[in-house]
């Protein structure tokens, strides 16, 4: 049985040197040991990656009243870009999920939220209505009884492919291929949220960086500006001290 | 920069801003450590809150014989203790399953890929949630070891306890995590290849 606090002290460099090379010695010749501060070196890197969220500090004791001052929750310092970038955020996602389309077609289901469409989800313009447009009315008509029919022969033929589709597949293959496509389509989906919301963050920050360098610039023409009005009202005061003094 | 031991003896001379330099210079270190202690976020910061009020409010009582950070974190395990044993539940938040790859591009930054943050995320999750499966004693042994650098004399000291304990208790929680983030990582290779497309991050591609 190997010492273990030896090989505690080792991990964590809490040996003197003496122990030290005795344990690199005991570790040639001892394989679970080498094993263990092997395995147990990873386990502490592991351990790294486990870090607490981002806190809402800054507590400040204050002599009058005996108390903590409690900092103001994130979204009352938050600056005005950082709520705009919020802001838009909501938006962009009510948007796409108010914009989600589920397609079912012969390749699958094929879940679309407005971004991944073409058309965007453009609503077309309502025609205006007149009495010379009767004979077009008619002619559409026509038209539309035409395609019905070219609809319904399709119909017949997508029935066909499907039955024989269902055939060669059990319900249970069927309902696993559509939960993975559906499966599929959430993970782009999401993929696609994610890369949008990084942008919109590098957009926001880059816009935060322009607002503040015109902040600051701002902030200088003031002060010269009231360094300038200082000196103004200094000479008009010495003036009239002057003035009052002659009299 | 001021020591520890300076800014604590303007403090008790009543010089408010001196401690108030500590509150800055410590309330990192102590929130982590309530943090990984309760696992509540909200809790962690009145736990913090507190821990630096009963500091204030006991300066008088502290001669130094200690480090001014060592009775920090006495100050800090008292009330995490005090918490555990007044909400009577196990602490640690319970991580939830997979990873929210929205909530994770909200909080990126720099040219961090997707990639790199999924894989530093469920990383992260299997060790809080293999953290939360430790016994108090053993998960506060490895909390004040690992992330706050302590020797092993000063965990002992701090805790009331011989070495010989303090090392049995980090030898064996060690194992226990070693164990238990192996066979997580082992689950999330194999979760990975039933989805068929090795990485999660892979289905979503870098973004840089």
């Amino acid at each position: 049985m190997c010492d273990k606090d030896l090989l505690l002290g080792y991990l964590y460099d809490e040996l003197t040197p003496t122990d030290r090379q005795a344990f690199d010695r005991h570790l040639t010749a001892c394989a679970a040991c080498r094993d263990e501060v092997v395995g147990l070196r990873g386990t502490r890197t592991d351990l790294m990656s486990w870090a607490p969220p981002e806190p809402d500090l800054g507590f400040e004791i204050v002599r009058s009243a005996k108390t903590v001052e409690v900092p103001a929750r994130w979204w009352r310092r938050s600056p005005v870009w950082g709520l705009a970038a919020a802001a838009m955020i909501t938006l962009a996602v009510s948007a796409a999920i108010a914009n989600l389309e589920v397609k079912v077609g012969t390749d699958g289901v094929v879940v679309l939220t407005g971004w991944n469409r073409g058309d965007g989800g453009q609503v077309p313009a309502a025609p205006s209505a007149s009495a010379s447009d009767v004979q077009r009315v008619a002619a559409v008509e026509a038209r539309l009884k035409e395609l019905e029919g070219q609809l319904a022969a399709r119909q017949a033929a997508v029935a066909v492919t499907a039955s024989t589709v269902t055939g060669r597949m059990s319900d249970a293959e069927i309902l696993r291929l559509m939960r993975q496509t559906v499966s599929d389509s959430e993970q782009r989906q999401q993929g696609e949220l994610a890369r949008r919301i990084l942008q919109v963050n590098r957009d926001t920050e880059s816009a935060r960086r322009a607002d503040m360098d015109r902040l600051l610039v701002a902030y200088r023409q003031l002060q010269g500006t009231n360094f300038e009005t200082s000196q103004r009202q200094k000479a008009l005061e010495e003036h009239f001290i002057r003035v009052g003094m002659q009299r | 920069m001021m020591s520890d031991e300076e800014l604590v003896a303007r403090s008790r001379g009543g010089d408010l801003d001196s401690f108030n330099q500590l509150v800055l210079r410590w309330e990192r270190p102590i929130y982590a450590l309530a943090y990984r202690v309760i696992g509540r976020e909200e809790d962690a910061r009145d736990v913090t809150q507190e821990t630096f009020l009963r500091a204030f409010r006991a300066l008088s009582g502290f001669k130094g014989q200690a480090k001014f950070s060592s009775w920090l974190y006495r100050i800090t395990l008292n009330l995490c203790r005090d918490w555990i044993r007044r909400e009577r539940r196990t602490p640690i938040a319970q991580a939830p399953e997979g990873v929210d790859l929205v909530e994770l591009a909200g909080e990126a930054v720099g040219t961090v890929s997707i990639d790199e943050l999924v894989s530093r995320k469920e990383l992260g999750r299997a060790v809080a949630k293999a953290m939360a499966l430790l016994p108090d004693e053993q998960r506060t042994a490895i909390i004040l070891k690992e992330y706050h650098g302590l020797t092993f004399q000063e965990i002992a000291d701090l805790l009331d306890c011989p070495l010989s304990t303090v090392k049995t208790r980090l030898y064996q929680g060690l194992t226990v995590l070693r164990r238990h983030l192996e066979e997580a990582d082992v689950a999330r290779a194999e979760q990975a290849r039933a989805r068929g497309t090795g990485t999660l991050g892979s289905a979503v591609g870098s973004t840089n």
